[in-house]
């Protein structure tokens, strides 16, 4: 006899030897994988050079070291705002993956964001949600890395400020007059530019925290799940059981998913066999 | 006159093309330079208060008018005005007179006062302080008890809406005011700022007692010890701080009301900015080496003989408003940076606690912040611990995720293990 051959439940897992059916899912575009590796690259660096410049723990004469760490740190937290800006452009207003749906308080959410928060808790024994779309738990956590990196724009603008004589810069006027525009409130809040600094540094740690967990929510779901979430920054695929909800369907976008984009791809989804 | 211009300045060595539309850089504002002379004229008319002779006590003190016009050129660059004003700074240094001038004085070391009285070589800004026309001034002053008690009631219903009110010194408000009172009377010393205050032209807050609270304050404040901006109301409040202040800054402010009739712009914190405009980082001589990553490692080391930045020794000058780098301390004599320590950051709103010691921000010292770890070392604490917490977290929600998907293969494949070599039923 061969091995059985069956399109399984998501929910049971593989037996040794079994084939299962599995179609490929496009999940993330080139756009929002450049952007997720850029600010992979930003936050480490950010991170790295800020505890440097907060305690210079090595000197190395006449390289005009700190002057380039500072540089560094500065033109990293750009970048990182500007991706920051690029993603919200793309939450509000993307053709395909407009992730705000995901953050509606509709029925459909609350229901798909405890499913998943449910499967985190009960070590995936309950899932009950597509995991082949993305679901209302991760892009909560999301929006949250999205608010701390806002945090940091506004309270590291302030710090730099700090430093201009009066209104003067490079570019003009305008300049500083728009940072201490958009930014003083920081001091008010924070008591000083003590106080904004020690969030600017704090804030970072919470990022470092919502990097771990990142990266092992996302280690756990591709080992735990074999749907190979990982891979969706590298090609943007991952693999999903043929008979997940929402792929027998011969019309996806019909099935009530406010998620326009998985649902489009869904339909060309390739059909494979995986060994397992 | 316009400083970004000398941003934009043509540098070049060769003579520059003659531009006949292009403003000249260096123009000095005539209308302005009219209103100062206006202004000037008006304060000569007034009558002179008894006990200011500055001419005398520079003579007295063998200072030459060539000392006293260098002087007035620093004073003069100081506040940002052009060279040409040189006269005008001079002439409103002689008629300080006019201006009287009562000073209170609350939970305060007078070292603000001691800043200027106890100079061995007197500067003319010590000078002048001197013979202000003081009314009241109980380190100074020769009265004593009720007798100065009636001096300076009299001088406040003389010179009512037209005298200074300096103060130095925190303010208590705890105990109903009761840890601080004034004169032979004992008025609270609350009570005293709130009344002369109120037919004051100005309230000039002296050193960083008066200004943020300063030391009697710090952590954990048992005094209840306040500014006296959050005291005084409807009277414009300007901040002189610095742990003492420096007096060039407190002559400065008062010759710029003498000057132009009005009281220099301030900043959020009521500094006037002429004075407290920039970092001590960003006019820092030593920043050079900052920019280097040249650092002093410890007191005494090579790196301190050769001038290195004092950055790693805890100095805070990146956090810190003040002028000492362009005017330093006694007549540009030292300033701490100068002297080979750190800033303290003595200027600042609670320098105290979170400025004022020998060691950067980022290792633990003992102070406020949770934990007691001082502030960013509480910071680091909390944050690291944050990290390993979400560490622990993740390891331990794995490790029982590996147990709960050996188990239920277990019961799936009815009890047998999971191994390939198993037999299917």
């Amino acid at each position: 006899m061969g091995p059985t051959v069956r399109a399984i439940s998501s929910s049971s897992p593989p037996r040794p030897g079994e084939i299962v059916l599995t179609r490929r899912v496009m999940r993330r575009s080139a756009i929002w994988r450049w952007i997720h590796w850029i600010d992979v690259v930003g936050i480490l660096v950010c991170a790295f050079t800020g505890l440097f410049i907060a305690m210079p723990f090595f000197v190395l004469n006449n390289l005009y070291l700190m002057a380039w760490v500072i540089s560094i740190h500065l033109y990293s937290a750009v970048v990182l705002d500007a991706s920051v800006f690029v993603i919200a452009y793309l939450y509000l207003f993307s053709r395909n993956e407009r992730e705000i749906h995901l953050l509606r308080p509709t029925r459909e959410n609350w229901i798909n964001l405890k499913e998943a928060f449910l499967n985190v808790v009960t070590l995936n024994r309950r899932k009950r949600f597509d995991s082949s779309r993305p679901d209302p738990l991760n892009a909560l956590f999301f929006l949250l890395l999205h608010l701390m990196v806002i945090v940091q724009l506004f309270t590291g603008l302030q710090l730099y400020v700090d430093g201009f004589l009066g209104n003067m810069s490079a570019v003009g006027a305008w300049w500083p007059e728009l940072l201490h525009f958009t930014t003083d409130w920081t001091t008010v809040v924070m008591g000083g530019n003590v106080g904004v600094r020690m969030v600017h540094y704090g804030t970072m740690w919470f990022i470092l925290s919502w990097v771990v967990l990142h990266i092992y929510y996302e280690w756990w779901r591709t080992v735990v799940w074999k749907e190979s979430d990982i891979a969706i920054m590298f090609g943007g695929y991952k693999y999903a059981p043929v008979d997940s909800p929402g792929v027998a369907t011969e019309a996806p976008t019909a099935n009530g998913s406010s998620f326009v984009g998985a649902s489009e791809n869904m339909a060309g989804a390739e059909r494979i066999s995986n060994v397992r | 006159m316009d400083r970004r211009a000398l941003l934009t300045g043509d540098f070049s060595l060769e003579p520059a093309p003659k531009q006949p539309s292009a403003p000249p850089i260096n123009v000095v504002d005539e209308g302005f330079r009219r209103q100062c002379e206006a202004r000037l004229a008006e304060m000569r008319a007034a009558d002179a208060l008894p006990g200011f002779d500055l001419r005398g006590v520079l003579a007295r003190n063998k200072l030459s008018r060539r000392r006293f016009l260098q002087w007035s050129a620093g004073i003069t660059a100081a506040l940002g005005l052009p060279s040409v004003f040189t006269p005008q700074v001079a002439e409103a240094a002689e008629l300080l007179g006019r201006v009287p001038v009562i000073w209170i004085e609350g939970q305060s070391c007078t070292g603000n006062t001691e800043a200027f009285l106890r100079a061995s070589a007197p500067t003319v800004s010590e000078l002048i302080l001197q013979s202000l026309a003081l009314q009241y001034h109980e380190t100074v002053m020769a009265g004593a008890g009720f007798q100065a008690e009636e001096t300076l009631a009299s001088a406040a219903k003389q010179y009512a809406g037209k005298y200074v009110l300096v103060i130095e010194g925190s303010i208590p408000t705890g105990a109903n005011g009761g840890y601080a009172t004034n004169g032979a009377s004992a008025q609270k010393f609350v009570d005293r700022v709130a009344s002369l205050s109120a037919n004051a032209a100005a309230v000039i807050a002296a050193g960083s007692c008066a200004s943020f609270g300063g030391i009697p304050a710090a952590s954990p404040n048992p005094t209840g010890a306040t500014r006296v901006s959050d005291v005084v109301s409807g009277v414009p409040v300007i901040n002189i701080p610095a742990c003492p202040m420096n007096p060039d800054n407190f002559v400065g402010t008062i010759l710029h009301f003498v000057l132009t009739g009005q009281w220099p712009a301030t900043d959020s914190l009521l500094r006037p900015t002429w004075a407290f405009g920039t970092l001590i980082h960003n006019s820092c001589p030593r920043r050079a080496h900052f920019d280097a990553g040249e650092y002093v490692q410890n007191w005494g080391d090579e790196a301190a003989q050769s001038n290195f930045c004092l950055y790693k020794m805890g100095c805070k000058g990146p956090y810190t408003y003040n002028n000492c780098p362009s005017i330093g301390y006694n007549e540009n004599t030292s300033w701490p940076i100068r002297a080979g320590h750190g800033c303290i950051g003595c200027s600042q709103p609670a320098f105290w606690d979170q400025l004022a010691f020998e060691r950067p921000l980022a290792t633990q010292i003992p102070g406020p912040g949770i934990f007691g770890l001082g502030l960013q070392s509480s910071v680091d604490k909390f944050g690291a611990g944050l990290v390993a917490v979400a560490g622990v977290g993740v390891a331990v929600h794995a490790v029982a995720s590996g147990i709960a998907r050996s188990k239920s293969r277990r019961s799936e494949s009815g009890g047998d293990d999971d191994s390939e070599t198993s037999v299917e039923p």
